[in-house]
């Protein structure tokens, strides 16, 4: 290759390959879905037990009876800022405390998750 | 580069010369716009970035539906085969002058494939009177913005 | 906005590509890979219009609008086209010879400066909200619409703003949701800024057959940088992309009045069609593009004139099954209401109307020294006698610009204001901004080489 055709090649691809990268190195692309309004629970601060996620606050009241029905009381529903209703204990003190909640649902065939508090 | 002689022989020379003063302008106001360009994109690109899930989904109609919520509601609660009518009362003070006249024109939008229909068993009551809509009306979700979604039983 | 629908987004940009890579093969044949890949920007706007065209027709027609028939028509299309220019004769590109020098050079430059922008400009568009009334109000719903009902369902077609225009726009936004599999209105800006790029791209590779590259690459910046152009690719409406097909079928049109190489007209005449299926205004600009093509080759009417005859004829015969639909589906026309041609109507508002127009036209703070600078490229190449191109580019800024005031004068409902909710003006003299920048490339690469004669050779 001619050196004129070497430099061209150089000036048309170092920017255009430098600047992407520049811009990544500031943080990988995001992808943004539902999902980055579930936050993981953080050891020392207060956490959610959340019994499902719903598209719809009917259904998400509909879950939420069940749940108070076998004795979660206090469990009531939230939106979850991604467009969605979230069927979620709040106020749980710590991730240990959470966990004894997730043992004691399995027993009746609720499978929970732990989440970092809404307001936390 | 060309000599001076070049630039000034006529008749070629005061063409050159206006050729390259309205090329040197053109390019003189890409050098004075384009930095300015690339940091605004930059800007642009970080707020979009920045953005929650809720408020880019809903973009255009955050400055429109006063609560986020009700849309998602609607949306949750209405099936995608029903009708649905959207009855803004005509004192319904919102966040914005816009609500009034264009909120219904949103949920067209947002809500599809479900379609509006002035007879629609579901109703996005924006502060109305759903005592007009008779007896059998059921009010599923209420908001905080005296936003409320309501079902027609016939 | 996921990566499986940007990976459907360049699927379906790649079947754009090759659809109209495949009909510029079968009408012009490829020199060389050089060639290809200054071409490749006209291939690809070429190819969404071909394809575009096509989906809107059948769907007008009442074909179902399924991802079989995304898929199915670009490359029936690419097929076609390649048995076409089989049977022509076409050879396959082979090799390829760059320019030298300090052409080389320029160009390389031009395109890094440019690239980088349009890069700057990508990252809006990833994740960009659907934030524009148009947008929201009709442009959106109607591809939603046939998106879900895979028709043009009555209800929405018939009773959403801006109901008489043309469904192009709307039918290439439904397709891009088909391969996205989602109405994912996010990554749908992605899919407008391909389109800037490919037009970028398309006049560049156009241009640079006879603008020598230091000519060129200031005007084609000055697309990106202008106020109301470069920054408004991303934008989910009909209004960029119309004025994209108007000044890529000028550019056409002219040249072909220079050389009358006819794969030019007809590239010309499928743009045509694109722009009287994308807006109201594509009827507006279609006829005032052939307007100025019959004036600035009159002298030679016996040769032009049919053949511009027979593009006004293809493109009407294109516009008139959309026509054909609202009319029956009782939508009001897109014209004014009294037909906006009685000119002792709305007297008052004639003057002020036109000066509106020419207020847009000239306005910097829309779009830069584009205006001014064509004025003065204007007058240069008329100096030089470079009469085709000085009385094509002075008529049609004239025309449409008069066209813009005409268009306020005869719908006495909108304002007599810039104000973009109030009046269309400002949206519709993008079209005459952006065809400054190619007619002032085009006028002053003419005056150069006029008045010196190695320029061909830079060019």
């Amino acid at each position: 290759m001619k050196r004129a055709t070497l430099a061209a090649t150089a000036i048309v691809l170092v920017p255009l390959l430098a600047y992407p990268l520049v811009t990544i190195a500031g943080g990988a692309p995001r992808f943004p879905t539902r999902e980055e309004c579930i936050h993981p629970p953080v050891d020392g601060q207060q956490v959610d037990v959340v019994f499902g996620r719903f598209d719809s606050p009917q259904a998400a009241a509909g879950v939420r009876d069940e749940v108070i029905s076998v004795g979660f009381v206090g469990t009531g529903v939230l939106p979850d800022g991604c467009g969605r209703w979230k069927v979620v204990l709040d106020g749980v003190p710590s991730i240990d405390v959470g966990r004894e909640i997730q043992d004691e649902a399995q027993t009746v065939d609720l499978h929970p998750t732990l989440e970092l508090a809404s307001d936390g | 580069m060309q000599r001076l002689s070049w630039w000034l022989e006529w008749p070629a020379g005061p063409i050159r010369v206006g050729v390259a003063f309205l090329v040197a302008v053109a390019a003189v106001a890409v050098v004075l716009a384009y930095p300015g360009v690339l940091r605004k994109a930059d800007r642009e690109a970080s707020g979009s970035s920045a953005l929650s899930y809720a408020d880019r989904e809903i973009a255009g109609g955050n400055a429109l539906v006063d609560d986020q919520l009700a849309v998602y509601a609607a949306r949750g609660l209405i099936p995608e085969d029903a009708t649905y009518h959207v009855d803004v009362s005509p004192d319904y003070e919102g966040d914005s002058d816009l609500t009034q006249g264009h909120v219904a024109g949103y949920y067209r939008y947002f809500l599809m494939p479900r379609r509006p229909a002035e007879d629609g068993p579901w109703i996005i009551c924006y502060g109305c009177d759903l005592t007009a809509y008779g007896a059998g009306t059921e009010v599923v979700w209420q908001g905080d913005e005296n936003i409320s979604i309501a079902r027609v039983r016939s | 906005m996921t990566v499986h629908a940007l990976a459907g987004v360049a699927g379906l940009n790649a079947l754009f590509l090759s659809s109209g890579a495949a009909l510029l093969w079968a009408v012009r044949g490829f020199r060389d890979w050089v060639d290809v890949a200054r071409l490749a920007g006209l291939a690809y706007i070429a190819g969404v219009i071909a394809t575009g065209a096509l989906w809107t027709l059948l769907l007008i027609a009442g074909v179902p609008f399924s991802l079989f028939l995304v898929l199915a028509v670009p490359v029936a299309l690419t097929l076609g086209f390649v048995a076409i220019g089989r049977r022509s004769g076409r050879s396959l590109p082979t090799g390829g010879r760059l320019a030298t020098g300090a052409p080389l050079i320029v160009t390389a430059v031009g395109i890094a400066v440019t690239g980088l922008l349009l890069e700057g400009l990508f990252r809006i568009s990833r994740l960009s909200g659907l934030q524009w009334w148009d947008a929201w109000a009709f442009w959106i719903p109607k591809a939603k619409a046939i998106y879900y009902f895979g028709n043009l369902d009555e209800e929405f077609f018939t009773t959403l703003p801006g109901a008489s225009y043309p469904p192009l726009v709307p039918v290439l936004d439904a397709a891009a949701f088909h391969v996205m599999g989602s109405p994912d209105v996010v990554t749908l800006h992605v899919q407008y800024w391909l389109f800037g790029v490919g037009f970028v791209w398309a006049l560049a590779g156009l241009l640079a057959e006879r603008v020598p590259g230091w000519i060129l690459w200031p005007f084609v910046l000055l697309v990106l940088v202008a106020p109301r152009i470069g920054r408004r690719f991303h934008i989910t409406e009909a209004d960029l992309f119309l004025d994209f097909l108007f000044v890529l079928a000028a550019v056409l049109v002219v040249v072909w009045l220079l050389d009358r190489k006819r794969w030019r007209l007809v590239v010309a005449t499928l743009l045509l069609c694109g722009m009287v299926l994308t807006k109201r205004e594509g009827m507006l600009l279609a006829a005032l593009l052939v307007a100025a093509a019959l004036v600035a080759s009159a002298r030679e009417w016996r040769s032009t004139w049919p053949p511009l005859g027979i593009v006004a004829v293809a493109t009407a015969l294109v516009a008139a099954p959309w026509r054909i639909w609202y009319v029956v589906h009782g939508v009001a026309g897109e014209g004014p209401s009294d037909g906006g041609l009685d000119p002792t109507a709305n007297a008052e508002r004639l003057w002020p109307s036109m000066r509106l127009a020419f207020d847009v036209l000239l306005s910097s703070n829309y779009w830069s020294v584009l205006v001014p600078v064509t004025l003065g490229a204007l007058l240069l190449a008329g100096l030089t006698r470079a009469w085709v191109l000085t009385s094509f580019f002075g008529t049609l800024v004239l025309l449409v610009t008069l066209g813009g005031g005409w268009i306020t004068w005869a719908i006495p409902e909108l304002p007599i204001t810039q104000e973009l909710g109030g009046n269309p003006i400002v949206r519709y003299m993008g079209s005459v901004a952006l065809l400054c920048a190619a007619a002032s490339a085009l006028l002053l690469g003419a005056a150069w080489s006029s008045v010196t004669p190695r320029a061909k050779d830079d060019a």
